[in-house]
Formats: C-alpha cells, structure tokens, sequence
C-alpha cells in the first residue's frame, strides 16, 4: 500500500512543482508582457501534463478494485479541474499564438488565474484520494509494479541523455 | 437528457474531437522527418524549411491533443469505472506504458523544436530527435489501441468462480484483436492528415489566378502535393490490406459485430457482398442497393463455401444498433470516392499535368482531401457502436461500466462546448502560424 501512494505521489510531487514555476511565470508576465512568449514556458509545457497524466494513471491503475468509490470521491474536482486546464489551454493558445498585442489585458489576468484554479482543484483531488486511501486501504494491483518500475528507470534515461548532451551544446 | 447517453455522448464528441489531432499527431512527425531528411540528403532549402514550418504547426497540434487526451483519460476512470474495476488488473499495464510513451513524445518533441537552430547539434542528431518523437507518438497510439482491442475481445485471463486466474498481461496487451487493430488504424491516420494537408496546399494554389497555378510561385507546393499524394497512396494501399485482414478477423472473431456490419441475418455460406441498403425489422434489405454473389463469403474465408455467422445466432439485447450498417455504406462510399480522386489525379498527372491546375480538377480534389478524417471518425464509430452494448465484449456492459454515483450530464455540455472553443482557437492559431510564414517567404523573396 505505501509503496503504491509512493507511486502514485512521485508524478504528483514533480508536476506541483512545475506547475507552481508556471503559476510563478503566469502571474509574473503579467508585469512585463513585452517579454512575449519567452516570458513563459513552451516545449516544457506538455512535459509538465506529462507528469499529470502519470499520476492520475498510477491512481487509478493500482487500485482499480476501489476505483468506483475512488471515482466518486474525486469526480467533481477532478473534472472541474479538467475544465480549469481546458481554459487554461485556449488562453495559451490565443495569448501566444494568435494575439499580435503586447498588452496586458483580462485574458492574461484570466490566464495566470486558470493557473490558480486548477492547481486548488487538484490539491483537493490529492487530499480526497489520499483521505480515501487511508480511511479505506485498499489492495493495490501491485503486479504491474515489477513491470512498471524498471521501466521508468530506462524512460528517464532515454529522456536524460539528450537534454545533457543539449546543456553541454547550449548555445 | 438520460445518464447513460448522456455519458456515451461526452465520451463520443471527445473522441471523434482527440480523433483529429490523434492523425495529426502522428502523422506531421512522419512528414517533418522526412521531409527534413530529404531536404538536408538532397540539399534543398525548401524541403527543409517546410518540416520547419509544418513542426511549429505539429508542435501547436500536440499541445491541443495533450489537454483532450487528458480529458479522455479522466473520463476513462472516473465516467466509466465499470471498465477498469472490471479489467484493471488486466489491462492496466498498457496504461502505465502509456505514459512512458507520452514522456518520450513530449520529451523529444521540446528537443526537437528547441534545437532547430542550434548550430552544435549536429543534424542527424536532431533528426534522430525527430525519430523519437515518431516513436513516441506511435507507442502511445500502440497502447491505447491495445486497451481498446481488448475492450473488443478481452484476453489474458481466465476467470474461475468468479476470479481472475492465470493473468497474463503482455498477452492481453500484445493481443491479436490490438494488433490487427493498430495495423489498420495507423495508415488511416496518415492517409487522413496527409490528404487534408495535400488540400491545404490544393486551396492555396487554387487561390491564385489561373496562369499562376503553374508558374514558378507554386511550383514547390506542387511536389509538395506530389510528396503528399505518394504517401497517401502508399497508406491507401496498407489501408485496404489490412481491411482485409480486419474483415477476416471480425468474421472470426467478433461475429456479431461483422454480421450488423454487413447484414448478414441468418448464417449461411455462399453469402453475397452487399452494397448500400439498411436492415428492416423483418430481416429484408430497404433502400438501393447491389448485390455480388458469394463474394461476402470469399472475402471472409477465401471460398465461397465459407460460413459466415448470422446476427439470428445473437439475442436481441446483445446486436449493436443496427444504423452502423449507413456508417459502413458511407464510409465505404467516402473509400470509393478517395479511390477514384486518386486515379484521377494520377491519370492526370501522367497525361495532362497542367489540367490539374484548373478549378474542374483541383476543386474536386481537394474537397476530396478532407475526407480522410471523416473515414478515420465513421472508423472508429463502427468500433466502438458496433461493440454495443458491451463496453468489454461478453463481461461488462455499457449500462454496467458507467458511474452510479455521479451525474453526468452537465458535464455532456461543458466538454463539447470547451472542445469547440479549444478547436477554434487552434484554427486561428493555425492560421496566424500560416499567415506568418507567407509573410517570411514573401520578404524572403523580396531580399
């Protein structure tokens, strides 16, 4: 059980972080929107859902005998969160790839704000699960872990190797 | 509206939505690959400056696919729980996998974009990059497709008193139903995305006056035309492969779905392929239609002898609808027309090149380009309605799979109405990525 949460909160931990870099970057833009798109984040930007993805997976992968009460525990802030990122996506598209304007109007305000929505949303999807967890102790379906573990292990490393040979040929 | 529709709708309209960035996303690094290394292997700047363009435009398309695909993997779990309660530890490996795969794509595309014009990284490193992209893209569609095809035949266990026994998951992800399917969605995809840039380039030409179209300005969209026709061809040709071997296997192996497609009401052999008409209550045949003799049985088992079972062997309540038959009448309908457009081009191309150019052809051509994608959407639709009301084929049914204990439909009207908002925006940025790429090549020209 506790090595199944583990797994679960290592994609959670990573993209909290970088999603409260974004949120930094999203309220930070709002005072120098001249900076355009090197103001925020790009390539890194799926990496990032990347992480989101991975951990609502492993959630609901390891305890897939719960997972109706689960489900039910987690729907509306899931999904609202959900919506939260779906704004959040259009107002990215349109402020750095449609928008010929360097001012900083409602739509960056709406922008860094989505940010701030969805990361509460998802606090309380982590608390919910975690409190549904402990309150409940489900038997996760540790058989994939074998399979699982050493993968990602040789994933990171695929993903590694390259970004070090581009720091070392960084312009 | 009623709770279970209300669910199979939001499912449906995100994914006949993720559908279309699915193709794009698999198809653009395959085409910005190639084209790069055709431009750097031939040294032709044009080539090169293309998989440039087209890679903003891919990296655009990923971002909207990532936000749906996230979206239909919530809905996954939390709409349908019924599914992987069911299945979960079966069938959860894919799911894991997908991620890695995911991690690959988004990885090595943020490489690949950032490199572009960093001059330390060689260029067969940064294709190499683009190769991984490719790799990543294709895995992940691997692995969601497997989940899917065992939603269709469920593999890799045995159940004795009502347990699992005897799981194997490599079997249940490496099944034959999630290969045959992998294998026939993949060239649908690229032929889908690339016809539709083909017409992309087709409208651009057909945009210029007359003398023009075949003038020096257009020249480079017309190999780019030519490029993306071969391609399409090529996937064409895999494509009716393996709707062959797709055909045989249905037969086979999912005969209640093959038997609703083709409206096969009693088993027999000697059985005819039958094109156009709907099913009645009574068993008979309504609207136009045509008939070759024996050639349903042919095409399922080689010899007119073959056995091909009918939809009477099945209870009412566990046939799909029977209107997938007019999306398999259209669909193969769209197939002829494709086909034909092909022909015509090819003929063309070979005796009168410059006819090509005039609005009679081209137009024609080009509104053809866009049915790709409504091929790959009535594709899928068929998988999925013709499962019906399973949502895993003889365990769980739809009914069975969906949340008791939320209410779905506001939800069934917030997603759709995101999804519009998140597909116009994309136009625009589309557009806008267009615009100023013309806008480039035209201050180019002028230096």
């Amino acid at each position: 059980m506790t090595a199944a949460v583990i797994v679960f909160l290592v994609p959670v931990v990573l993209f909290v972080v970088a999603f409260l870099y974004e949120t930094f970057l999203s309220f930070r833009r709002l005072k120098n929107p001249k900076a355009g798109k090197s103001g925020y984040l790009s390539a890194t930007w799926e990496v990032t859902h990347t992480l989101l993805v991975t951990g609502v997976v492993m959630l609901v992968m390891l305890f897939t005998q719960s997972i109706d009460q689960l489900a039910a525990a987690i729907f509306w802030a899931t999904f609202l969160a959900a919506v939260a990122l779906g704004v959040r996506a259009v107002l990215y598209i349109y402020i750095f790839y449609v928008r010929s304007t360097n001012k900083t109007t409602w739509i960056d305000w709406s922008f860094a704000w989505t940010h701030l929505v969805a990361a509460g949303l998802l606090v309380v999807v982590v608390v919910r699960a975690l409190w549904f967890l402990f309150k409940n102790n489900p038997v996760p379906n540790s058989q994939f872990l074998p399979y699982f573990i050493p993968g990602v292990i040789a994933v990171v490393l695929i993903c590694c190797i390259p970004m070090l040979v581009l720091y070392k040929t960084k312009d | 509206m009623e709770h279970l529709n209300a669910s199979r709708l939001l499912m449906g309209d995100s994914l006949a939505f993720h559908i279309i960035f699915v193709m794009f996303s698999l198809t653009l690094p395959v085409l910005v690959v190639w084209f790069q290394w055709w431009g750097l292997h031939k040294k032709d700047k044009k080539s090169v400056d293309t998989a440039y363009f087209w890679s903003k435009i891919m990296t655009l398309l990923v971002i909207t696919g990532v936000i749906s695909g996230t979206v239909i993997a919530l809905q996954m779990s939390l709409v349908w729980p019924g599914i992987l309660k069911f299945g979960g530890e079966v069938i959860g490996l894919p799911f894991m996998f997908e991620t890695y795969a995911f991690l690959i794509e988004a990885v090595f595309l943020a490489l690949y974009m950032a490199t572009w014009h960093n001059p330390k990284v060689p260029r067969l490193l940064h294709i190499g990059f683009g190769i991984m992209v490719i790799i990543g893209s294709t895995l992940s569609a691997y692995t969601i497709t497997s989940i899917n095809g065992w939603m269709n035949l469920p593999t890799g266990f045995t159940i004795v008193a009502g347990k699992f026994q005897d799981v194997d998951v490599w079997q249940a992800m490496f099944s034959r139903t999630a290969i045959i399917e992998f294998l026939h969605s993949m060239p649908a995809y690229y032929l889908a995305a690339a016809m539709f840039i083909a017409s992309l380039y087709g409208i651009k030409i057909l945009r210029a006056k007359m003398r023009d179209r075949v003038g020096k300005a257009h020249a480079f969209d017309w190999v780019i035309i030519q490029r993306l026709v071969l391609f399409s061809i090529a996937s064409m040709v895999a494509l009716v492969i393996t709707a062959d071997i797709t055909g045989k296997y249905l037969a086979k192996y999912e005969p209640v779905k093959f038997a609703a497609i083709e409206m096969v009401s009693q088993t027999n052999n000697k059985l005819p392929f039958v094109f156009g008409g709907v099913p009645s209550a009574d068993g008979q045949i309504n609207g136009p239609y045509f008939v070759i003799p024996n050639a349903l049985s042919i095409l399922v088992g080689n010899t007119s002898n073959t056995v091909v079972k009918g939809i009477n062997e099945y209870p009412v309540d566990q046939r799909p609808p029977t209107y997938i038959r007019a999306l398999f009448n259209i669909k193969l309908t769209l197939v002829g027309v494709v086909v034909a457009m092909f022909a015509l081009y090819v003929v063309l191309r070979w005796l009168k090149p410059k006819w090509l150019a005039s609005g009679v052809f081209l137009v024609p051509l080009v509104i053809a380009g866009f049915l790709g994608i409504v091929m790959v959407e009535l594709g899928w639709m068929l998988t999925e309605i013709g499962r019906q009301p399973w949502a895993v084929t003889g365990y769980v049914t739809t009914e069975q799979a969906v949340t008791k204990t939320n209410n779905i439909t506001s939800f069934g009207y917030i997603f759709p109405a995101a999804f519009v908002l998140l597909l116009a925006v994309t136009i625009m940025a589309t557009r806008k990525i267009v615009k100023d790429n013309a806008a480039k090549a035209t201050k180019g020209a002028k230096k």
